[in-house]
């Protein structure tokens, strides 16, 4: 297991409320997990405790076979990176190459291999032409990428997406997808993607849903995607292709219709 | 949205000057500073030496003069100020005298001309130059009573010390301004940072973490535009809102600007806040060492400029010593 | 006639190269039109929208709100203008400022000249309007959801009460369930007002199911004014201007390519795809 959370429970010093409730899960290595829920579900916080930027109130949290603590927590961010939800406010950089090496330059990497790890990775996420450009002249998307760039070059083991296309036009938000699906795919790279959009949980290899501190929903996408009324009940909303199939499941037509309809229209949902 | 904000006043060029270690720079504005003030008064010769250093890097900087001036305009006032005081405020050597002799005739021509000057303004470039200018031309003019016998007759005295003290303290400041708006003009607000952290780096041997205000300096660099735009946005959220400064009784523009306010407060703190998390979730430990993706080098150009300057700058001190007795 | 544009040309600088606004030409009724301005980021949309606003002005050309001038002079009053249009900003955070959600949409009227019993009896309206319960009127806005603060920033301008209300993507960043809540709380304003209102969205399953009307930006120009069912039902437009086409009709294109259903009018939402599917005799 590459990440595992044992029992945790969270709540902020000031508010008695439970964010997180007793919550456990595990991650191999080279594993894409969704996580869903809405706003408020806690799935944000999720996030920031595997990076150490929130403690749990009770709990353990593993990153390989080591628990994260104070201690570790240093040593142990070196094989985690997460890319947040506003663009604008993770650009540490005065420019693209600045951003990109910020993370490589606490590293202590050394300057030439540091010059050629800007250079590989801002030509993987297609922004070579914009080295030395400033963050207000970017798109969100474009930067949200100079993030990923960032995140890539620090050659961590796992990338966490923290609603990293609530913010962005439909354009910025397909570049980003297709990125965590080559992620995916050609990098092996362990990934978790938190999002209140089904359609960005379709590709992983496993869902999650998140209602009130709680999970209230696991398995493969196929699996999960089936549960309607429990995805409705966790305030996501059935994308288009489910809904139909919802309604021609439960319709008057003859079955070998429904049959051959639901099958196309699966289908179709999961090429999109 | 689109109109891209510029911070600083960096301007790119393809210049001897711009290429120049920003190290370089720091320490010849700081030399030349430090030099200004050594030399002695009323020794002209050796500041219009000075004088020549910030003239030639503009020259050389293949930035329009304008951007100079402009830059002047904003002080040009102040400068004047300080020469006036210079002026009155020494007495010694040879004294000029200046009658003034009012007459009606004059001070209608005086008036008249400041009242043109007023309704044009809007039109004219350069405009306190031309307000220094219509002053001495009134104070001349006041000579030469045009109709009628002046009915007070007086005279201002101008002391050979006060000239040359306030023409020195204007070469002074000329020197100073020009070379301190050469080294924004031409360099990088990045390139500063950077140099101006390497200058204080012995500090972290007596245990000051200077690395983590060139980090705070280096995050503001980053951040003034987008709070700059950010600003525009709120302004224009609270004008949808009714909001309008001309207006109002001062209770009410207070009330105002608290709506400015308030929300720029509260995207800052939350914007440090993600900043804070995505600083740290990239390994970033405040005053760890850190390795640097730019690498300062000082080319030989770098080293005969520092040479050049120091050598000047030694000369100085010895004629200031009186070792040599050249100039 | 509540907005004209005529001929309308916006540049950031004088001498700037690139139009922000190229010859627009535009007329929204004072009165019950649904407006959608869709378009790529950078394509003017929301520069569009601050010029019916009187926050930015033409550098050409003319514009007319209710029969008000837009123009950059100093004795211009800019108020009567925004009484008569109110722009809702994207994001809340940019407006939200007072210590009770109830004083914050107070301060809207407040500006406009209301006397302090009238701008409260109308901020109770706007928030029964658009759907903030009694409850949080005396919370601070500061501790509220995203989608409740989406809500307290449209009742400051609702409680105003413009003519036209315009809304520059208010649906961003929401979770589905909150962003179908506050999109039918909008229809439902709508409906019971009679108010133009003008909304840019980039998500077209939005803009399918919700527009009467669509405007396109394209480069600073207006390419497109003119029914949904016209935009979407032609792919050389949707193409040139890089369009998506929303979910359900791109579902019903693939269905019919398989032979499985069959039609003539291009469902746009997943309602009237349903519909399709369900009669008989659309498929074989």
């Amino acid at each position: 297991m590459f990440v595992k959370l044992e029992n945790i429970n969270f709540k902020y010093a000031n508010n008695e409320d439970l964010i997180l409730n007793d919550l456990s899960f595990e991650l191999p290595k080279g594993c894409m997990l969704a996580i869903l829920g809405p706003n408020g579900s806690g799935k944000s916080t999720i996030a920031k405790l595997i990076m150490g930027l929130l403690k749990p109130t009770s709990g353990h949290i593993y990153i390989g076979d080591e628990e994260l603590t104070e201690k570790s927590v240093n040593h142990l961010r070196k094989k985690l990176s997460i890319i947040f939800q506003n663009p604008d406010n993770q650009f540490v950089g005065v420019t693209v190459k600045d951003d990109i090496a910020f993370g490589l330059e606490n590293l202590k990497v050394e300057r030439s291999k540091m010059q050629e790890a800007v250079n590989q990775y801002a030509q993987m996420v297609d922004m070579s032409e914009y080295l030395d450009a400033n963050p207000e002249n970017l798109s969100g998307g474009q930067k949200q990428r100079v993030a990923i760039a960032g995140a890539l070059a620090m050659q961590t083991d796992l990338i966490i997406f923290d609603e990293a296309t609530s913010m962005l036009d439909p354009k910025g938000t397909k570049e980003i997808i297709e990125m965590i699906k080559t992620l995916k795919n050609s990098h092996q790279k362990t990934i978790i993607t938190i999002t209140h959009n089904l359609e960005e949980a379709l590709f992983a290899d496993k869902v999650m849903v998140l209602n009130q501190g709680k999970i209230v929903l696991e398995g493969t996408p196929r699996e999960v995607l089936k549960e309607k009324t429990i995805l409705e009940a966790s305030g996501l909303k059935l994308i288009d292709g489910l809904f139909l199939i919802d309604r021609i499941n439960n319709s008057a037509l003859e079955e070998s219709q429904k049959k051959v309809l639901t099958d196309k229209l699966w289908e179709l949902t999961f090429k999109m | 949205m689109n109109d891209n904000i510029v911070f600083g006043q960096y301007i790119y060029k393809n210049s001897f000057i711009h290429k120049l270690d920003p190290r370089i720079k720091l320490f010849v504005l700081l030399i030349l500073m430090i030099g200004t003030f050594l030399v002695p008064a009323d020794n002209f010769i050796l500041l219009s030496i000075a004088l020549m250093i910030p003239l030639i890097a503009v020259i050389f900087s293949k930035i329009s003069i304008f951007k100079y001036l402009k830059s002047l305009k904003q002080i040009v006032f102040v400068i004047f100020l300080s020469f006036i005081f210079q002026l009155f405020g020494n007495e010694g050597g040879k004294v000029y005298n200046i009658p003034i002799n009012f007459s009606y005739a004059n001070l209608i021509l005086a008036v008249l001309l400041i009242v043109i000057f007023f309704l044009f303004r809007k039109y004219l470039p350069f405009k306190m130059l031309i307000f220094i200018g219509l002053v001495v031309l009134i104070i001349y003019l006041l000579r030469f009573p045009l109709i009628g016998d002046p009915f007070k007759e007086t005279s201002i005295h101008i002391y050979e010390k006060g000239l040359i003290h306030g023409t020195f303290l204007i070469e002074r400041i000329l020197i100073i301004i020009l070379a301190s708006t050469t080294l924004t003009l031409t360099t990088k607000p990045t390139d500063l940072t950077n140099a101006l952290e390497w200058y204080l780096a012995p500090l972290e041997k007596i245990k000051i973490k200077t690395s983590i205000f060139a980090m705070m300096i280096s995050i503001a660099l980053r951040f003034i535009p987008t709070l700059f735009n950010e600003t525009n946005k709120i302004l224009k959220a609270q004008a949808s809102r009714g909001v309008d400064f001309n207006e109002g009784k001062f209770i009410e523009q207070i009330k105002q600007i608290v709506s400015l306010l308030v929300p720029m407060f509260v995207i800052s703190i939350k914007r440090a806040e993600d900043l804070a998390d995505a600083m740290e979730a990239r390994c970033y430990v405040p005053g760890e060492k850190r390795t640097k993706l730019v690498k300062m080098k000082c080319k030989v150009t770098d080293y005969l400029v520092m040479l050049f300057i120091l050598t000047l700058f030694i000369l100085l001190i010895l004629i200031r010593c009186g070792v040599i007795y050249a100039l | 006639m509540g907005i004209n544009f005529q001929n309308v040309d916006f540049k950031y600088a004088k001498k700037a190269s690139k139009k922000q606004l190229d010859n627009i030409n535009l007329s929204i009724d004072a009165q019950n039109e649904f407006i959608f301005i869709v378009g790529h980021t950078g394509s003017g949309k929301s520069t569009l929208v601050q010029h019916m606003n009187a926050l930015l002005f033409p550098t050409s050309g003319k514009i007319k709100i209710f029969d008000l001038n837009v123009v950059r002079k100093k004795k211009t009053p800019l108020k009567p203008i925004r009484k008569h249009v109110g722009l809702v900003f994207q994001f809340p955070e940019y407006q939200v400022f007072e210590t009770t959600v109830l004083d914050d949409i107070m301060f809207g009227p407040k500006n406009f000249g209301q006397t302090k019993e009238q701008a409260r009896s109308q901020a109770l309206e706007a928030a029964k309007l658009i759907g903030i319960s009694d409850d949080l009127l005396e919370r601070s806005p500061f501790t509220l959801s995203g989608g409740q603060m989406r809500k307290v920033a449209i009742a400051g301008i609702l409680a105003v009460n413009p003519d036209i209300l315009i809304l520059d993507e208010p649906t961003v960043g929401l979770d589905p369930k909150t962003k179908d809540e506050l999109m039918q709380l909008l229809v439902d304003i709508q409906q019971k007002t009679n108010k133009t209102i003008i909304m840019i969205s980039h998500d077209m399953n939005i803009v399918s199911a919700f527009a009467k009307r669509i405007l396109v930006m394209h480069q600073g120009k207006l390419v497109f004014d003119g029914h949904k069912d016209d935009l979407f039902a032609s792919h050389e437009l949707l193409d040139l201007y890089n369009l998506d086409l929303p979910t359900s009709a791109s579902l019903a294109i693939q269905l019919k390519k398989a032979g499985l259903i069959n039609y003539d009018k291009l469902p746009l939402t997943k309602e009237e795809l349903l519909e399709l599917i369900l009669k008989e005799g659309s498929y074989e």
